[in-house]
């Protein structure tokens, strides 16, 4: 399946496209979107040249689903927000810290091997207007509907009030606490969505 | 210190050349560039009508098949390929360029797109391009827009901010070898070479940039080279004549591509 584009009221969420890069360049950039976010800032310039191609596989390997979040207006690149997929490559990325342990009866209790990742980033310019919640609100009911769930959040650090409204706000619920990059405390939500009938 | 007193001084000759052929051009030589996902070949169809109003192309062997524009296929080769038709996914969201292509270079461009599907063109009436490519071709189709160069002053017609500038803080030229990876030391954002089999003794050039992408109105790669040496910037865009490919121009870019022995010496290169 490929990334559908989708929209909203004042939104497009689409495909990644070339003219997007230097958006996305702009959020990996910054050290404060990025000690949110939970990434690491952008090493080189090396990492964005192939950025497109590299969403475009992922997709076909089923591997995540990228939108480039586009208000309708501005028609410009403002942020993105993705789902990411616990049956593929993704799931031992992102617990790739908890060695074995990943993959023991106990943690696959809270964590499902069918589950998805929600994660998102908006540039700075465009907070505050509430683009994120009717962005998630969006992708949320896609999920919904191809039956992608249970659905998970993390929050990098608890001090991200932000995010942590908008994850509540849309029913998510606090799950299994862990440490951020920087140390800081940050919790695993989890949002258990019953499957849509067609 | 002598470059920064004289670099406000030099003038421009403002001339430009087709970014396929290398020979003169003028800035009205400009034409848009889409990026399609198939092709339809019509010589493949029986019975075939084509809608030109509606972009719809009804035959009696395939159901109703919607177009985008018609390929310019060059006169000379159109016993090969016959007619062809583009499609693209969402005519909301075209991914769209400009370059400057004079009328050979329109030939030459569309041919070396086309060629990739040679081997198809006999089999299927529709060909379906996977995501993972990147294939354009000229549109006449695109609405562009009346710009002001920020360089050199002149109007010109585009599709808006096409090149982003980035302020260059530190550079470094290497001898490098054709056959021996060159090393992007730790701190250094993007690096460029001109080294190929043409020309195994070269030199890669490495950058140290500020981290902002700043979007600027160029009228052409020309322009673009002109402001990298005025500015003391790199010039990053996606460039549609080499699959939409993140790459950038410098003041080293003519040297470079002198040295690579390329008939455009304006060409981008790829980071």
């Amino acid at each position: 399946m490929k990334t559908p584009k989708i929209k909203t009221e004042r939104l497009i969420l689409r495909e990644i496209k070339p003219k997007d890069i230097f958006g996305y360049s702009e959020i990996l950039a910054d050290k404060e979107t990025m000690n949110l976010y939970g990434g690491s800032t952008l090493g080189s310039d090396l990492e964005i040249k192939n950025f497109v191609n590299q969403m475009r596989k992922q997709r076909i390997q089923n591997f995540s689903f990228f939108w480039s979040i586009v208000p309708k207006i501005e028609n410009e690149f403002t942020g993105f927000i993705r789902l990411l997929n616990y049956e593929s490559k993704y799931y031992d990325l992102s617990y790739g810290s908890m060695g074995e342990y990943r993959d023991s009866t106990e943690f696959n209790s809270y964590i499902k091997r069918q589950g998805w990742e929600v994660d998102y980033a908006l540039l700075e310019r465009h907070r505050g207007k509430g683009f994120m919640t009717e962005a998630i609100i969006a992708i949320l009911d896609f999920a919904k509907i191809e039956n992608l769930q249970p659905i998970y959040a993390k929050v990098n650090s608890m001090e991200n009030i932000p995010t942590i409204r908008v994850l509540e706000k849309n029913n998510f619920q606090e799950l299994l606490p862990q440490m951020g990059k920087d140390g800081k405390l940050g919790m695993i939500y989890k949002k258990e969505g019953k499957n849509h009938t067609h | 210190m002598f470059k920064n007193l004289f670099r406000k001084s030099s003038t421009d000759k403002k001339e430009v050349w087709c970014e396929i052929t290398g020979k003169s051009a003028a800035i009205s030589d400009t034409v848009s560039l889409i990026k399609i996902n198939g092709i339809v070949v019509s010589k493949n169809l029986s019975n075939v009508e084509i809608d030109n109003a509606n972009k719809i192309i009804y035959s009696s062997s395939h159901p109703p098949i919607e177009y985008y524009q018609e390929i310019l296929v060059p006169n000379e080769r159109q016993n090969v390929f016959g007619r062809l038709f583009a499609k693209v996914e969402d005519e909301d969201e075209i991914e769209v360029s400009t370059a400057i292509i004079s009328s050979d270079g329109i030939n030459m461009f569309t041919l070396k797109s086309l060629i990739l599907f040679i081997q198809y063109l006999n089999k299927a009436d529709v060909l379906m391009i996977p995501d993972s490519m990147f294939v354009t071709i000229i549109s006449r189709n695109e609405k562009l827009l009346k710009l002001t160069c920020e360089n050199w002053g002149n109007e010109y017609e585009g599709v808006g901010r096409k090149f982003m500038a980035k302020k260059i803080s530190d550079v470094r030229k290497d001898k490098l070898q054709f056959g021996v990876l060159g090393i992007m030391y730790p701190g250094w954002d993007v690096g460029i070479n001109d080294v190929s089999q043409k020309n195994p003794q070269g030199h890669g050039y490495l950058f140290k940039t500020e981290n902002q992408f700043n979007p600027i109105n160029l009228c052409s790669n020309e322009s673009a080279v002109s402001y990298c040496k005025n500015n003391n910037s790199l010039i990053y865009y996606n460039d549609f004549t080499n699959e939409g490919k993140l790459r950038i121009l410098s003041e080293y870019t003519p040297e470079i591509n002198s040295n690579l022995k390329n008939p455009y010496i304006y060409r981008s290169s790829n980071i």
